[in-house]
Parts: C-alpha cells; structure tokens; sequence
C-alpha cells in the first residue's frame, strides 16, 4: 500500500512548521518556511476535493442554465442550452477547471441580463445567488 | 539571503550614511536581518552606531528597499511622506529619516526609517492574539483611525503626490482603480466579485463627509504594540491616498480581520464601540449606508489585492510564498464575506 498523497503532505508540512522553521527561529527564513508548510497544509486539502469541487460547481451551473435557457431571450438563451449539454470531456483537475471557468464567464453574463430584468427577474436572480452562495462555500479555504 | 549579500547591503549603506550625514563619523553596522513585513518591498532591521558632536550614538533603523522590477514605482516616496506626515501627531508612525530614489548606492530606491523596538504585530491568522487587552487596543485602534481621518491633509504633504477627488467622487475613484486591478490580473472568471462591482455602481454612497488621508491598509497585522497593549506604530503605508475616510473603517472592521471572532472587530472590540472611538476622534458621524458600501467595496478591494498577488506568483514575478497562500485563503474568504452581505439585497 502507497502512503495517500494528502498524508503526506500534511505530514511534511507539520514537519516544515514544528520541526525545521525552530531551527532558524527570528530570521526571515522562518517566516518563509511557516509559509511553505502552511501551503503544503493548503494543498493537501486541495487535491482531495479539486476534482469534486469543479464537478460540483459545473453541474450546479448546468442545471441553473437549463432553467435560465427557458426563460431569457435570443442568443444568451441558445449559448445556455449549449453550455447544459456539453459533456464533460475529462475529469484531470486543468481540464475540469477550464470547464468550470467557461461557465463561469456564461454566469457573470447571465447574472448581468438577470439583473436587468426587473421584478421579472426576482426568481431567476435568487437561484443565480443560491448557486454562488454553494460556489463560495464549497471553495472556502481554512487551516484550522 | 546569504552573508555576502547583507555584507553588500551593509557596505552600500555605509557609504550612503556618510554622504547624507557628513557630519557624523565611524559608522557601523551590525544585526542586518532580512524580515517579514509589508511584501510589497524588502525590508530589513539593522543596528547603527555612529559619531556625532563628540558622542557615540546606536540606533536601530529598518530599511525598505524596492524589489526588482518596480523602478517606475512611485509608492515609495508616497508611503515616506506618510510617516513623515503624521510623525508627531497623535497617530503614532516611526520617524522618516532618508529616501533615496538615485540607483548609484543600493542599485535600488529605497528609504531608511526608525526601528521601533521590544513590539509584536499579530498575524492576520493568528486566533485572538489580543485576548488580555483587546478592548484597550480596540479603543486605540480606532481612536488612531479617527485621527488620521481628523488630520489636516495639507499638513502631511500627500496632496502634491497623489490624485485629489472630489468629496462625490471618492466612490467612484477607488472602485474604477480596483476593478481595473481585477481586469488586468484575474487568473479565472470572478462571477461573485463582478456581481458586487454592479451592486456597488447601482447603489452610490453618500458623498464623503470630509477629504481625509486614507492609510489603505488600516488593520490587524498591520501596526505594532508593546506588552501593554499600546500602540506603538501604523505601519504599511503603501496604499495611502486621499478620500472618504469611511474606506478605512470600512477595511478595519471587515469579517476578515475579526482573528475568528465575528462579535469583534479586528478581534478586539464591538463595532458600535469602534464607531464611538472613531466618531470621538474624527469628529465625524458614521453614516450606516456609506459604511455598508464601504464595507462591500473593501471586499472588492481586498479580491483585487489577492488576485493580484495570485498573478503576481503565478508570472513568476515575485517568489514569496505569501501571496500564493493569501490568494488561496483570502480569495475563498472575501467570497464567502461577499456573498453573505449581498445574497438577500441582490437575491
């Protein structure tokens, strides 16, 4: 059995923080050693739930785009039903990250017209917040 | 750093005092360390000994030397004018001493200030790092604020250097200058602060009460304290400008800052006790609809700070790997802040 990658990272990141940085205590490095082992920290969470996390947001997005096609006009509305059918092609984190990113781009815009919509638009607004109130939660990065 | 290069710092140095200072003699430097604080430059602490009117003087002094790259920077003599502006007054700041923009002594512009010495600065991620004096420092912390907001602008020196807006056009001024900030760096779509910036442009403040100094940078982490819990220094004063004075309160008390405890704020006192300090000192009335634009707009302004320093890292401009770690956590925290403010007026 091979150690689980984010093990290992926190391992040497608590290694990083309580047993090198002591050893250059008050000097610049320590601060920079801190760092390091706190990213490390940072990273071992990370690549747990990348992959998880930009599926979440995509298929958040797709069904929120499946809604909105049905009720926004002319092109905005045909590029949303593009975008809730698109497959996705790979699950490697770049992959999925650009994924995400392109709907993302389609949201700011969909927000925008939302937005523009009047009392019309109250509904669809409020969904477009419940899915970026899920994207802010699912991303929130802590140490403790 | 290695001791070859501090000896080159140290050296460089030594020519530059004696040129600046031709009065004194037998100049010494010793304890040259490289340290951490306000990334922006490098910034090191160092011991001087000298000669002068027959006298052998020490001072501890801390050099901030522009990193490379930022030739062009103005900031520099901005952030010098600062702490000369307000050395003095109620608002306590270390004593200026020299800028250099010549690149003959240290290849780099640079200044020298005062050390202030036997102080701590918390880090913004340290929990309740004020526990037994929090209400104290709480009192002083914003009661500085006020001051700085209550200080006559002409007097620091700033107006010649920086953009002066109209007391209507504060607003506007700043939010223009991070959303460009956030145009020209972002790594990936930022559908939550985008929504924020069309929140905060359909829904103007109030024009500033006053034209003030803003510090730009006014929080935890940010100023140092003796094992009294006074307040010895405001430090960081890179991003001063002018302009409402509520931009200030408004990133002191934001969430980020609360060391974890949301009832405080900078994790030292309540929010209406800060506004009382502030108000005492400032002599202004904190405005409820300016401060909660204020308050929206700060998170703007700090994902504009952490996306930068994200792109910063990611060009390979500048390898400190605080601005990786500040991208990832703040970035997801001012999100998460964001969405909380705006979800039930915008949803």
């Amino acid at each position: 059995m091979k150690p689980n990658l984010g093990h290992a990272l926190a391992t040497e990141a608590l290694t990083l923080i309580g047993e090198i940085s002591p050893l250059v205590a008050g000097s610049y490095r320590e601060g920079s050693i801190n760092t390091i082992g706190a990213m490390l920290m940072m990273a071992s969470i990370e690549q747990e739930r990348a992959a998880e996390n930009s599926v979440n947001s995509i298929t958040d997005m797709m069904a929120l785009f499946m809604e909105a096609g049905a009720i926004v006009d002319g092109d905005l509305s045909e590029r949303l039903k593009a975008a809730a059918d698109r497959e996705i092609e790979s699950y490697l984190v770049s992959s999925l990250s650009a994924h995400r990113d392109d709907l993302q781009r389609l949201l700011i815009e969909l927000q925008t017209y939302a937005e523009a919509m009047g009392a019309g638009g109250q509904a669809l607004r409020k969904r477009i917040w419940g899915v970026l109130e899920r994207e802010a939660d699912r991303n929130i990065m802590a140490l403790g | 750093m290695n001791e070859t290069a501090l000896q080159e710092i140290s050296d460089q140095l030594v020519r530059y005092l004696k040129h600046v200072m031709p009065e004194a003699s037998g100049f010494e430097v010793s304890d040259l360390a490289r340290i951490h604080g306000g990334a922006s430059r490098e910034t090191y602490r160092l011991k001087l000994s000298y000669a002068t009117e027959g006298r052998e003087r020490v001072r501890g002094l801390i050099l901030r030397r522009d990193p490379v790259g930022s030739l062009i920077d103005t900031d520099r003599r901005l952030e010098f004018t600062a702490y000369a502006g307000f050395h003095g007054t109620q608002v306590p700041v270390p004593a200026a001493l020299f800028i250099e923009e010549d690149l003959k002594w240290m290849e780099r512009p640079f200044f020298i200030m005062e050390r202030i010495d036997d102080c701590e600065v918390a880090s913004p991620f340290q929990p309740s790092p004020y526990d037994d004096f929090g209400s104290r420092m709480g009192e002083q912390f914003f009661s500085i604020l006020g001051s700085i907001a209550a200080q006559d602008v002409e007097a620091t020196g700033l107006r010649e250097l920086v953009e002066v807006p109209g007391l209507e056009a504060c607003w506007d001024k700043e939010l223009s200058h991070w959303e460009k900030v956030i145009d020209d760096d972002e790594l990936e779509p930022q559908p939550i602060a985008r929504a924020a910036i069309r929140y905060l442009r359909r829904n103007p403040p109030p024009p500033a009460q006053r034209l003030s100094v803003v510090h730009g940078d006014y929080r935890t982490g940010n100023f140092l304290y003796d094992s009294e819990g006074t307040i010895k220094g405001i430090l960081d004063w890179e991003m001063v400008h002018i302009g409402d004075p509520m931009e200030d309160f408004g990133w002191a008390t934001n969430p980020l800052w609360a060391h974890g405890t949301p009832e405080k704020v900078g994790g030292m006192c309540s929010l209406q006790d800060a506004i009382g300090y502030w108000e005492t000192a400032s002599g202004l009335k904190f405005d409820k609809q300016a401060y909660e634009w204020w308050l929206i707009f700060n998170c703007v302004k700090g994902l504009g700070i952490w996306i930068s320093s994200s792109k910063e890292y990611a060009d390979g401009e500048n390898h400190d790997p605080v601005l990786a770690l500040a991208g990832w956590i703040c970035t997801s925290a001012h999100n998460k802040i964001l969405v909380e403010l705006l979800k039930d007026k915008e949803g």
